[in-house]
């Protein structure tokens, strides 16, 4: 997966597809941006939730950086993920779409931060895909 | 009605919840049916939802992390030497 900094943002941004609910052929393919201070999977605009009819799973509470907490509402998505669809947890949100950490456990992130600089996110040896491993109650 | 979910499952979290999985579950994701009380337990956040919705196919359904103020955070934040909040 290869993306680039937008210089004007300042930000490391990456194309991501996301797969619409109950259709493998309908997807979306959206800029996201990458954010290590965010340690869920991802967030999405309404309008993104809306148009790929993710289900809706209930809602949570997140910090913010400033200390406050804010309660979003949680759908299921289903992205792309190194060549494989991979079901993650997206944060609805207003504002341009984030990538967090979990997403990104277990995958080797590079940016090269300059002006149009490279950004990679490449398979580590030990990826795993946290929200689909569980054990017994 | 994102905050009334959010409310109410804080409140039945700190009730009848939190002295039963802690510290054990320190860091699973625990969804909680806002409207019933029952909770279902997971390593992942899409794995205690399904578990909930198994339980309860129509409940109002509310994640939180166990042991954690959040179940996550959205920009980084420190306390200073002055013990004042900062943004890193």
């Amino acid at each position: 997966m290869r993306g680039s900094i937008v210089s004007e943002g300042r930000e490391a941004m990456v194309s991501l597809k996301v797969i619409a609910s109950g259709s493998d052929h309908d997807s979306s393919n959206i800029q996201v941006a990458i954010d290590t201070g965010f340690t869920a999977h991802l967030t999405l605009p309404p309008e993104t939730v809306r148009s790929l009819s993710l289900p809706e799973r209930g809602f949570v509470e997140v910090e913010l950086a400033d200390g406050g907490m804010a309660t979003l509402g949680v759908y299921e998505a289903r992205v792309l993920w190194h060549w494989r669809p991979l079901r993650v947890p997206a944060y609805e949100t207003d504002g341009a779409p984030l990538i967090g950490m979990s997403l990104l456990r277990g995958s080797i992130l590079t940016i090269e931060v300059i002006p149009r600089g490279e950004v990679t996110i490449a398979e580590g040896s030990c990826s795993s895909s946290p929200s689909s491993r569980g054990r017994p109650r | 009605m994102a905050q009334d979910v959010a409310r109410r499952g804080k409140e039945i979290y700190e009730r009848e919840i939190r002295a039963e999985v802690e510290p054990e579950q320190e860091g699973r994701f625990l969804v909680i049916d806002v409207k019933s009380g029952s909770y279902a337990l997971a390593d992942g956040e899409l794995g205690a939802f399904d578990r909930a919705r198994e339980e309860t196919p129509d409940g109002l359904l509310y994640l939180v992390r166990v042991g954690h103020r959040a179940a996550h955070r959205l920009g980084v934040s420190a306390v200073g030497p002055t013990g004042s909040r900062s943004i890193l």
